[in-house]
This record gives C-alpha cells, structure tokens and sequence, in this order.
C-alpha cells in the first residue's frame, strides 16, 4: 500500500475509531491490562495507538461498560480490566451492525464472489 | 519509579482536577512502567536512556493528561462557537466605537482639546479587549458547565443530545421568519425605538446645558452630577448603543428565549446603576438639588423619591416583562393574524 496522504488517513482513523471500541469489549471478556491489551489487539491486526487506547479505557470504564481491579500480587500494580454485562450487550449490539453494515457494503459494491 | 516518571507523573497530575489525581497518577506510573519495559525489551532504547525515551513518546503531560481527563481540551468548542464568533462581531462592531465616541464627547465637554483623540483611541481600544475578553470567558464557562461529555464521543458533542436540557440547544422555533411574513409594523417599530434612544442620547447631553427653569428663566444648571461623566453617563451611552442594537436585532430575528434573556440583562443593566446612583445621592447634581430644594418639604423629597424609584423599576420591569411574553409567544411580533403566514401556533 502506498504511505496513505492525510486525508486518507484521516478518513481510515474514523472508520477504525468505533472498531477498536468493539475489539476492546470482545477481548476483555478475560481480564487484562493496558499495555497487554495494546500489544494482543496491534498483534491481532487491530492497529491501534497507546495515546487512543489508554484514554478510551478509562471511559468505558466510567461509563460503566468495562470494571476495573488493581492486581497488586506482582511487584508492579497493574490494573485490570474487564468487560461488564453492559459492556458485553454493548458489543453484541455492535458486532450484529458490524456484520450488517459488512453485508451492506458487500451488497452496495455487489462484490459476489 | 525514579525521579523523572515521578516528575512526570506529577506534572501530569497538578493539570487535572483533584479528584481525579490520585487515579490518574496510578495510571500513568503502570503505564510508563510497561512503555519502558517494552523499549527495553524490543530494542528501541538502551537501559540508560529508556525512561526518557519512552517520556518523549508520551509528550508533554498537561496534553497526556487532558486526553484523559473528561474536560475539553479547547476553550470553546464546536456547539458554541459559530454562537460565539457571532456575537463577538456583532459586539465589537460599534460598542468600542461608541464607547470611544461617547469618552470624547465627555472629555471634550469636560475642556479638553485635541489630545481627546488619543484618550478616546485608548478607551475603545480597551472596551474592545475587555468585550472579547469577558465574552469568550462566559462561553469558556458555558463549555465547562452541564455535560460532562468528552468532545467527539456523545451525542453532545454535536448539539443534539441534550436539547431539552440546554437553554442554548438550537430549536426550529429559532428560525427568522420569512421576510413577507413579518409584520409591516417591526420596521416601525425598530425606527420608533432608535428615534427614542436618540432623542434620550440628545437629552443625556443637552442636561449639561441646561434643562433648569429658574423663577421662569433657564438656566445653566446640569441635571445630572458632572461628576458621571467620568463613567456612568458613557456607560449610558454604552447602554443606548446596544439597546439600539439589541432593537435592530429583534428586527432581524425576532424574539426568542435567548433575546428575552438579553433583554433582562439590558434592563437591568440601566435599572440598578440608575438607582443605586440615586439612593447614593450621587444622581443629580448640586446645583440642580439647590434650585429645587426650597420648594419642596421632607415629605415632598420622600414622594418624588419613591415615585422616581418606583417608575424606573416599573419601566425596566415592563419592558422585561414584555420581552418575555413575546418570546413565550415564540416571537410575537409577526407571527399572528398575517396571510400567509402558516406558522401555527396555540
């Protein structure tokens, strides 16, 4: 891929915005932390920067979608997140418009094969 | 953690409201803790160097600490700015003129020559900056208050979520009135108002000079104390320059919610000022006082007093009132009784 000038990149970080959101409640159905988290998702092809997700988790923990704990076993505190029953509903809602704008788009390029 | 995270994280810290510190400190330290970790470990920095490094990666922290925070990092954001930058250029279009005007004038009364150019430059300019100035700081404020939404996240961000809950949400009631459905009397209305605020500008000035009948003879007596033109007869001069323009406003827009408010405001602007100059006993001047004081007794003083208090307050209150029933109408003047007008209202 060519290195994308600034309004296709723009236009891409709108479209993934929502999708990391989404890949965050999925993969925090098992509990983790931050910088974990950052390098499963980027890992997993979810490409996503540390200066996005760190702020985003702590607001869907304030809107009540992910619970936090601070595990203080290990010498260093981390503290772990995890999605809520909110948070779970929030992301079947999500994933179900996922696929159906998926199927939307695949319809509107009428791409069959 | 070392002295430069601490440093950092205290920065980072101060720039956000107290209660939400002591979490965001934790925060911060895990995850510079885990940045540097992870530049060790890919090979991105040395051991020495990593902290910083991974500092540098992090940016200055007051702009880490607002991308945290739930508070806008802007002064005024896209719900009130278009608002914002209107009303500061309607403002700005003649209150520093007048303001200027109105200071020559007074100065120039007061004996002064041509050096009043230069005064009056100086107090436009300073009206100008003080305007922008307070205006921008209300709005600053009207940002911050209510919702505590991250711009870009909620609904709003974009002034539709919390259209009942905020005054200042636009409405389609908002919407001028087209201009053959205003009524023909607005327009003379509107010259109605400016004649009588130029009549009362005249007559702010002319009382200087002498309104004072003596024994059947005027005479140069002022009214008002001279001493008012060192600030409140130029803030009256102020006053009638926007309540000229709030009139042309109206004439434009309508009545609204927002321009009854306003209207309030410029009333009471006009009323209090007027009235606590007067129970001051700095209002009318000495002279004025001495002409007129040996025809009346205690008891007279004490009517005249409160009638003038009296009808000041009922004026202004009037006024306000009214203003506040036509927006309730959802802007009166026009908007009934006209053909054509299908706007349809209980």
């Amino acid at each position: 891929m060519d290195q994308p000038d600034d309004t296709t990149a723009a236009h891409l970080q709108e479209l993934r915005r929502g999708t990391v959101v989404l890949a965050c409640l999925e993969r925090l159905r098992t509990p983790d932390y931050g910088y974990a988290l950052l390098e499963s998702l980027n890992g997993l092809g979810i490409l996503v920067d540390a200066n996005t997700l760190y702020p985003l988790l702590r607001r869907l923990e304030k809107q009540g979608l992910l619970t936090s704990e601070w595990n203080t076993d290990e010498a260093r505190p981390r503290k772990f997140y995890r999605t809520s029953q909110t948070g779970e509903r929030l992301a079947a809602a999500l994933m179900a418009d996922w696929r159906r704008i998926d199927d939307a788009l695949t319809g509107l390029t009428g791409d069959a094969s | 953690m070392t002295t430069l995270t601490e440093r950092y994280v205290w920065a980072a810290a101060r720039s956000v409201p107290e209660s939400q510190r002591e979490e965001l400190s934790r925060d911060l330290a895990e995850r510079i803790a885990d940045t540097i970790d992870a530049r060790i470990e890919s090979g991105a920095s040395d051991p020495e160097s990593a902290e910083r490094d991974a500092l540098v990666e992090l940016g200055h922290p007051a702009t880490l600490a607002a991308s945290y925070s739930d508070r806008p990092p802007m002064l005024i954001g896209p719900r009130y700015y278009f608002v914002w930058r209107r009303l500061l250029i309607f403002l700005e279009s003649f209150i520093p003129a007048t303001a200027a005007a109105a200071s020559a004038l007074g100065l120039v009364i007061a004996g002064g020559g041509w050096e009043v150019v230069g005064q009056a430059i100086g107090i436009g300019v300073t009206v100008a900056v003080h305007l922008a100035f307070w205006l921008t700081l209300v709005f600053a404020l009207i940002e911050r208050a209510g919702s505590g939404q991250w711009p870009g996240t909620g609904a709003a961000a974009d002034g539709r979520g919390s259209a009942e809950a905020d005054p200042l949400a636009w409405t389609p009631e908002q919407l001028p009135q087209l201009p053959e459905s205003r009524r023909p009397h607005r327009r003379a209305d509107l010259i109605a108002t400016l004649v009588w605020l130029c009549i009362a500008a005249g007559l702010l000035l002319w009382q200087q000079f002498g309104v004072v009948w003596e024994d059947g003879e005027r005479s140069a007596v002022p009214l008002l104390s001279p001493e008012l033109w060192a600030f409140w007869i130029p803030y009256l001069y102020v006053l009638i320059a926007l309540e000229a323009g709030f009139a042309v406003w109206i004439f434009r827009n309508d009545w609204s919610p927002a321009s009854a408010v306003v209207n309030v405001v410029l009333n009471a602007a006009f009323a209090v000022p007027l009235i606590w100059l007067f129970v001051e006993g700095r209002l009318f001047s000495d002279e004025f006082l001495a002409v007129v004081s040996p025809h009346l007794d205690a008891d007279a003083v004490r009517a005249l007093s409160v009638l003038f208090v009296a009808l000041v307050v009922g004026a202004c209150l009037w006024d306000a009132i009214d203003g506040i029933v036509k927006a309730a109408k959802g802007g009166g003047r026009g908007t009934l009784s006209f053909p054509g007008n299908r706007s349809t209202r209980p």
